[in-house]
């Protein structure tokens, strides 16, 4: 969009702009109330007790839930066991999917083998749908590309994204 | 319209005038407005004057070349927010071989603590910031882009390159890791 021409003049431009401040180190630039009060009080979500029932039968012993509503889909963020996990319900209660952060040495070999085959591994997330199961893997190729790869139970690659 | 006119609008009204008019000139308007905010949020993570200095520049650049791309899902503030902490957390990954997950392997969190049990009202804002300090300049990152720019969490995995889901675990690890390291470090004094 913009010619070589347009980035030397931006640049020259914002230097000419700049240069000749003497800028002060400003450490103090959050907006202090709201980083707290985001970053340690909760929101609360007022939710159908169909939904409170499914989440409490599928997940007995859980903490910091975080629920969020997303179109129809109720979508809760928690701790299970110290692991993160996301899991869906539909407005009747019924898991849809549930999303459970793994740690690479914790995958089957044939799909840690796969996704090693494109890169380094970096995060590795499992998702159980109804009856089907598939792997959401990032892995590096260089200090800064990273590849999402979506595998099925079988290792095969059904998605590949450049992130 | 005069300068002035301009000035007033809102940063998206800006960015509109400098596509559909093409007046390139009042990026300076928006460079203004945010230069020193997007210096001090690269200065938090890269804690160099020199290379923040070069950063924002090349951020600012970044930023106007990919001006078309900007299309109003989020705040132009949060928009370019995700792009200075995208170059930052890519800088510190090449310059300091940042790599999160053997950081995590290595300093997992002894305790994730409940907290449904803990009183946050009385946080002091300095502990915080020696906080965010000890942590992984990732996580800081993601905390920051949640919880201080309002940075969707769709961008923030864009900023981060990684996915939404994974950005939301990450976001949900770094605060039980600033949560934990506050209890312990200040856990005889009040919070």
């Amino acid at each position: 969009m913009w010619s070589s021409y347009t980035r030397r003049f931006i640049r020259i431009r914002i230097y000419s702009v700049t240069k000749p401040k003497v800028h002060r180190l400003n450490t103090n630039f959050f907006n202090v109330k709201r980083l707290i009060k985001n970053l340690f009080l909760r929101k609360s979500l007022r939710l159908p007790k169909t939904v409170i029932k499914g989440y409490n039968e599928h997940f007995p012993a859980t903490k910091n839930v975080e629920w969020s509503k997303l179109g129809k889909i109720y979508e809760v963020l928690f701790y299970d066991k110290e692991v993160e996990k996301i899991a869906r319900f539909d407005k009747q209660g019924s898991l849809i999917e549930l999303r459970t952060n793994l740690s690479p040495d914790s995958l089957p070999e044939t799909i840690k083998s796969m996704a090693e085959s494109k890169g380094e591994i970096m995060n590795t997330i499992q998702i159980n749908r109804t009856d089907s199961l598939f792997y959401e893997i990032i892995v590096r190729e260089n200090p800064i590309k990273r590849i999402m790869l979506l595998l099925n139970g079988n290792s095969e690659i059904l998605e590949s994204k450049v992130l | 319209m005069n300068a002035n006119h301009y000035k007033s609008l809102k940063d998206e009204e800006v960015v509109v005038i400098i596509i559909k008019e093409n007046k390139k000139d009042l990026f300076q308007i928006l460079y203004d407005r945010y230069n020193r905010k997007v210096h001090d949020k690269c200065f938090s993570l890269l804690k160099n004057k020199e290379l923040t200095y070069d950063s924002v520049q090349n951020i600012f650049e970044k930023a106007y070349e990919k001006l078309n791309s900007f299309k109003g899902n989020s705040s132009f503030s949060s928009w370019l927010y995700s792009i200075s902490y995208n170059y930052c957390i890519d800088l510190l990954r090449v310059k300091n071989k940042l790599h999160y997950p053997n950081y995590n392997s290595s300093n997992e969190i002894p305790e994730i603590i409940d907290e449904t049990e803990e009183d946050f009202t009385e946080i002091n804002y300095t502990r915080l910031l020696t906080i965010l300090d000890l942590i992984h300049p990732e996580e800081k990152a993601l905390l920051l882009m949640k919880y201080n720019d309002d940075v969707p969490v769709n961008e923030i995995g864009n900023s981060l390159r990684i996915s939404e889901s994974a950005a939301k675990m990450r976001i949900k690890r770094a605060r039980a890791r600033v949560v934990f390291l506050y209890k312990k470090i200040y856990s005889d004094t009040n919070l």
